[in-house]
């Protein structure tokens, strides 16, 4: 939601961009290409039928009163005219029936090949992205909405396309049947163009008042949640804040309808003139000169008089249309601009087909350092360890120090800025990119559970499918649950392992409490054999007996793999081989807990504090807290 | 024409819609009748302008058919033209001025009524996630809907009158030409039921699975999965679920993509376009015989086009409104919802005692059987609705709080109380009762010895100060943040403020704030606003309880997101200012927490489990006990007791 937010934030104040005509047409080309590829039926029919739909329109409308006129202008044969009505009448219905099958039946499934298609490739760029690009606020305003409109967008290209087709049919269809009953008569049609620029202003004036309004709605729309939200109900009530919020509300309305007032009145004067000249000047205006044709000059048969009296609205109907059309085809543009953008990326962090497999080994970090996009200082600054194979590791100190940044590039989730990462001498990106991350079992604490089964959530894969592996693989979920203690949890479950995690899939599936969750995502440490084993801390949510025996499990599962722990529990550092304390994106100290302390550096300073209620007598404690 | 394949409407018993648009209409008028005035003149001016402009060109058609003087003609023309200069003001003045600003006014009447009333709506509705996601998330939308409704109704009213007064010119014409309308819009109408009914069944299978598309986009799009994405083959089995539900889809598609294809392709299309040939047949003979002009033929084609359009945009309002009216229920259900909870009068004296007397707790839903079906019928609708492009995170159910078991305690003034044990074990939903956010099932608490129901709701909660784990920085001033919202800007407030951001330990981060207690905090509302970390947040709201002389404060695991040194610190001076400020009066505290570190402490810990108070007394005299809570004190403090410390 809170990216949602930003989005909302940037758009407004911003200037519609203008992209030149030639990348309109690639970009509407190129996602033309892509439906094309994924169902190159669909796009072929759909234009036909829709043209065929102008056709059957113009001819069953203007046309057929024009024959009708003209027919029995000079005195022709009811019959024949009746039996040309019900030809017509046949083709009408066959062509809106194909239409139908096409809609409910092909449409549906064509467009579904073509979403997944446009999905399939989005989804595979998105995961090949690097994960800054997702911490990057610029990143989700443009690409998160490029993939959420890509298949709404993709319809619509296609629709513009079937509508351009269509329309320009029926516009050259209306105007030559004006032209043949007289020229002039087009000129009445091509008033609107002239008062193009009305509508342009028009527009102007409406985005400026838009954004006007945006940072009012905003507004609006933060004391709403103020009102709605559970996360607010508690202190609303207790603070008295609703009344400075509905206060606040009551001056935005005033604001709004003093902005509405201010626009209103320019927005109005000019849409009358608009439709004035449509409704009056081209409309009105051209029946009265065909009556003056008519009954004047002469020129113009009663029966034509006729005909365009009733079709002129319609030429310059299309032509609107077909404009307005045409435009639309430039915000398209706009967003395959963005979509393109997001596909054609380079991802900075890429997999190495020449790559060797990683497979385990010491990793030595050298001089580490990491800068985000856009931020002015590092976050590390040159930081060196090395993790030997089945070393126990502790990586602590205060939030934001640094930690959790070191992790992501240790599993080269980040390109370093500096410096490097190797495994037994050969740097990182020497490695298979998916090999590396392999190597590692990391559970952070921002997990996640997914709308799986509970095996498939703990082993991150499918379950094999043959019968011999199949075997195994349960066996080595069932282990890892019980080394986490979840397995009593899993056994209550009505398909037990097989159990769908979440209510997104099912509606019968199994909602987990925080700590049951964190159960299942350390149970992926048991089902793995991934040499290194990182933990992010990942146990706040347990209680301390299920932590304690948790750790206990962890240890000695993890006895022959390297494990990095990282927490701001110090209690979790006593039995590591190496401790190592952040601080501000440098490690100030390390070496094992008892050097640390011998030190008496900031690390035993940190582990005294956390340590004294524990260790004091409850009397001193009391004393000593409130002094 | 395409439309048709993708009209999807739900189906409510006539009846209910009726009864819901009147009263929505009822509820418009009592807030701002002006609007539904001018919505009913406009709607009357615009049934008078369709009228009118067919008539004209009847008459214009009428006067070519029987006299050849262009001035004859062309006074209808002048005619309709001056019709339109006149009537196009009031009508774009009412459009683009006087409406924006009426439903602007209208929304923000509405929305304050509603904000009043969540306000007083009892907490436990927050609690509750069906009342949550179904009634006030999905209440933003009811200003919308009451708009619709009105717009709607006007509009069929100005559709059937316009329409009526164009049949009744066709049948002027000619009374066969009117039989054959009336049956077209008979069979469209069939059609259209039938076909809504096709679509309801069809969308029940297919909701569950546009679900499942949605929940896989949002795995790929949303930064929380990103990182296990990467580091796991779960991807794979995502875009492998997709491709099933898009098989599934497929299959429903086709199956019913038939019926559709018969109802709409067979039923609609000979109705409609059976219509219109009829219609022209008919006028081809009627001129042939000389019964009809070729002016009167062309009014009647071109009334008849008029017509068919008018009669799509009835049906269109038509179909609208019982889409409508499921939110309209749902947003008087809001309204009148009662509260379960009911203050007593009795005025609030000052803190002696709280005492628990066999209180057990389970928790119920506080909505009826009606509320909670037509909940589960609008969260199908709005997934419907909303479609497939939406990120929004649901909530999925939270757990139902573990249920309190005949607890029974007495806390006395002065006392510093820990509640202790396991997450789930009760301790939250223990505080709630303690704030009257919820009634016991059974047994009673008592403030002073009286049963805390026969106390002024208010003025007993305004005895209470809490800081919940959970609490919210507001966008406002940081001085409002602490005091709330509009306070009075007296030098004795701001004394308190400042005191209250002292006991808190934020005074070092005030002093850099160049505003002091007025500089706005985040940046929801003002760019200059300033973000708090999470720990100087926390320090903000711990503030709010030492700002007034509370008789009892409630702290409810606070120092949660600190760093050891500064939860150490924040403990010293917690007890402290409770102590201190309170001219010599002792504050009552309770502290909640899993950390035994921060309560040893206390004067007497509860250690609770499974909804159950098992042990209490004070620290030593619990160790001493050798029960659970020594067992889960000793597993906590075993890693920094191996540590081994030099002498401080």
């Amino acid at each position: 939601m809170s990216t949602k937010k930003k989005n909302k934030r940037k758009n407004d104040g911003k200037k519609p961009e203008k992209l030149p005509l030639r990348r309109v047409l690639q970009n509407n080309l190129f996602m033309l290409g892509m439906i094309r590829r994924a169902a190159p039926a669909y796009i072929f029919i759909d234009v036909i039928l829709d043209l065929l739909w102008s056709v059957i329109e113009f001819f069953s409308g203007s046309f057929l009163l024009k024959v009708v006129v003209d027919h029995l202008g000079e005195g022709g044969d009811p019959v024949t005219l009746a039996w040309f009505i019900l030809g017509m009448f046949a083709i009408h219905i066959t062509v809106f029936f194909a239409q139908q099958a096409f809609w409910q039946i092909y449409a549906p499934i064509s467009q579904r090949k073509l979403y997944m298609a446009i999905r399939i490739a989005l989804y595979t760029q998105m995961q090949a992205v690097e994960l800054s690009c997702y911490e990057d606020p610029a990143y989700y305003e443009k690409y998160v909405k490029a993939m959420n409109e890509a298949e709404d967008r993709a319809f619509n290209v296609l629709w513009s396309l079937e509508r351009l087709f269509g329309q320009v049919f029926s516009l050259i269809a209306n105007a030559l049947l004006l032209w043949s009953i007289d020229p002039i008569l087009m000129l009445f049609a091509l008033i609107p163009f002239g008062v193009g620029f009305i509508r342009k202003k028009r527009n102007k004036i409406a985005f400026k008042e838009n954004e006007d309004i945006q940072k009012l709605a905003w507004k609006a729309n933060y004391i709403q949640r103020g009102f709605y939200l559970q996360d607010y109900a508690k202190e609303m009530r207790l603070t008295g804040m609703s009344d400075k919020l509905l206060h606040d509300l009551d001056e935005t309305t005033v604001e709004i309808e003093r902005i509405k007032r201010r626009y209103g009145i320019r927005t109005a004067a000019l849409d009358y003139t608009a439709r004035i000249s449509h409704e009056v000047v081209t409309v009105l205006g051209a029946c009265l000169y065909a009556v003056y044709a008519t009954l004047v000059q002469g020129s113009i048969g009663v029966g034509d008089c006729i005909v365009v009296l009733n079709s002129v609205g319609s030429v310059s109907g299309y032509l609107q249309g077909l404009v307005t059309n045409l435009v639309s085809f430039h915000e398209h543009a706009l967003y395959i601009q963005n979509l393109r953008a997001f596909l054609d990326y380079e991802p900075a962090i890429k997999e190495n087909p020449e790559g060797v497999a990683a497979n385990g080994g010491e990793i030595v970090v050298e001089n580490l350092r990491y800068r985000y996009a856009g931020a002015e200082t590092d976050t590390l600054h040159g930081v060196s360890l090395r993790i030997a194979p089945g070393e126990k590791i502790a990586l602590v100190g205060q939030n934001g120090s640094g930690k959790s940044t070191f992790v992501k590039l240790l599993l080269h989730l980040y390109e370093p800025s500096e410096g490097s990462i190797t495994l037994e001498g050969v740097p990182m990106d020497h490695h298979t990119l998916a090999s590396w991350r392999k190597s590692f079992r990391p559970v952070f604490q921002d997990y996640s559970i997914f709308a799986l089964s509970v095996a498939e959530n703990i082993l991150m894969r499918p379950l094999r499918k043959d019968p011999e592996g199949e075997a195994a693989d349960r066996a080595l979920v069932e282990n890892a649950l019980r080394q986490s203690g979840a397995f009593e949890r899993v056994l209550k479950m009505p398909h037990g392992m097989d159990t769908m995690l979440t209510r997104e899939f099912d509606d019968k599936g199994e909602v987990l409490s925080g700590g049951e969750a964190q159960k299942i995502a350390l149970s992926r440490v048991f089902a793995s054999d991934a040499p290194v084993v990182i933990l992010d801390e990942p146990t706040s949510a347990l209680d301390p007996v299920a932590e304690y025996r948790l750790f206990e499990n962890m240890m000695q599962a993890c006895a022959d793999r390297a494990v990095v722990f990282i927490s701001h529990r110090l209690s979790s550092a006593v039995p590591a081989d190496r401790v190592y304390l952040f601080e501000d994106g440098r490690i100030v100290e390390s070496g094992t807990h008892k050097e640390l302390m011998e030190r008496g550096g900031h690390y035993a300073d940190m582990f005294r504090k956390q340590a004294e209620s524990y260790r004091a007598t409850d009397a001193e404690t009391r004393e000593e807290v409130r002094a | 024409m395409n439309t048709v394949a993708k009209i999807r409407k739900p189906r409510r018993r006539a009846r209910t819609v009726l009864v819901y648009d009147a009263k929505i209409l009822a509820k418009v008028w009592r807030l701002l009748p002006s609007y539904i005035i001018f919505l009913a003149l406009w709607s009357l001016m615009w049934a008078g302008i369709d009228t009118a402009a067919v008539y004209f060109r009847n008459a214009m058609f009428n006067a070519l058919d029987t006299s050849d003087r262009f001035m004859d003609v062309a006074v209808f023309i002048f005619a309709l033209a001056l019709f339109y200069l006149v009537v196009f003001v009031p009508d774009h003045i009412y459009g683009l001025i006087l409406n924006p600003i009426l439903e602007n006014k209208l929304r923000y009447r509405m929305h304050a009524e509603l904000y009043r009333k969540a306000q007083k709506m009892d907490l436990a509705c927050y609690d509750d996630p069906d009342f949550y996601n179904q009634f006030v998330w999905a209440m933003r939308e009811s200003d919308n809907r009451a708009i619709a409704v009105v717009r709607a109704l006007w509009n069929i009213v100005n559709r059937i009158i316009s329409a009526t007064a164009i049949s009744a010119l066709l049948l002027t014409i000619n009374v066969w030409m009117g039989i054959l309308m009336m049956t077209g819009v008979v069979i469209t109408l069939v059609v259209d039921y039938f076909g809504s009914r096709l679509w309801v069944k069809v969308m029940e299978k297919m909701n569950p699975l546009w679900r499942r598309e949605s929940y896989i986009t949002r795995v790929f799009n949303l930064s929380d999965y990103a990182k296990e994405m990467r580091t796991s083959d779960v991807g794979d089995m995502m875009t492998r679920d997709c491709e099933d539900t898009v098989q599934e889809l497929n299959r429903l598609d086709l199956k019913y993509g038939k019926w559709f294809t018969l109802l709409y392709g067979v039923g609609f299309n000979l109705a409609r376009r059976g219509t219109y040939y009829a219609t022209i047949l008919i006028m081809v003979f009627e001129l042939s015989a000389g019964r009809v002009g070729l002016g009167g033929f062309a009014a009647a084609v071109a009334s008849l086009w008029m017509l068919q359009s008018i009669m799509m945009n009835l049906a269109e309002s038509l179909m609208e409104l019982p889409k409508h009216a499921l939110y309209v229920e749902k947003y008087f259900k809001f309204l009148e919802h009662e509260n379960h909870l009911v203050s007593g009068t009795e005025p609030v004296p000052a803190f002696e005692s709280l005492t628990f007397e066999n209180v057990s707790f389970t928790y119920r839903s506080v909505f009826t059987d009606a509320e909670m079906a037509l909940a589960a019928e609008i969260k199908e609708f709005e997934k419907r609705e909303r479609g497939k492009t939406d990120t929004e995170e649901e909530k999925s159910p939270e757990e139902r709080p573990t249920v309190l078991k005949n607890v029974s305690f007495t806390i006395r003034k002065g006392e510093k109380t820990a509640i202790v044990g396991y997450n789930g074990a009760g301790k939250t939903t223990l505080i709630k009762l303690v704030m009257r956010l919820y009634d016991p099932t059974e047994g009673r608490i008592l403030y002073n010895g009286r049963d805390i129901r026969e106390y002024d709701l208010r003025a007993y909660r305004d005895r209470i100060g809490a800081v919940f784990q959970d609490y919210r920085i507001f966008a406002a001033t940081l001085g409002e943040n602490v005091m709330g919202g509009g306070y009075e800007r007296t030098d004795e407030n701001e004394s308190r403020i400042r005191e209250a951001l002292d006991s808190a330990t934020f005074t070092d981060r005030l002093s850099t704030m160049e505003k002091g207690l007025e500089t706005p905090l985040t940046r929801e509302i003002d760019k200059e606003g300033v973000n708090l970390s999470g720990g100087e947040a926390q320090k903000v709201a711990i503030a709010r309880v030492f700002v007034r002389p509370y008789d009892l404060i409630i702290m409810d695991e606070p120092s949660s997101a600190l760093d050891p040194v500064a939860e150490y610190q924040l403990n010293h001076s917690i007890l402290n200012a409770a102590d201190s400020r309170d001219c010599g009066r002792e504050a009552t505290v309770i502290f909640i927490s899993h950390r035994l570190s921060t309560t040893r402490f206390a004067d007497r810990i509860f250690l609770f489990a499974n909804g159950e108070l098992c042990e209490q007394g004070s620290h030593d005299e619990l160790v001493a006990m050798e029960g659970k809570y020594a067992e889960m004190f000793r597993m906590q403090a075993e890693k920094y007791q191996q540590g081994d410390i030099p002498d401080a």
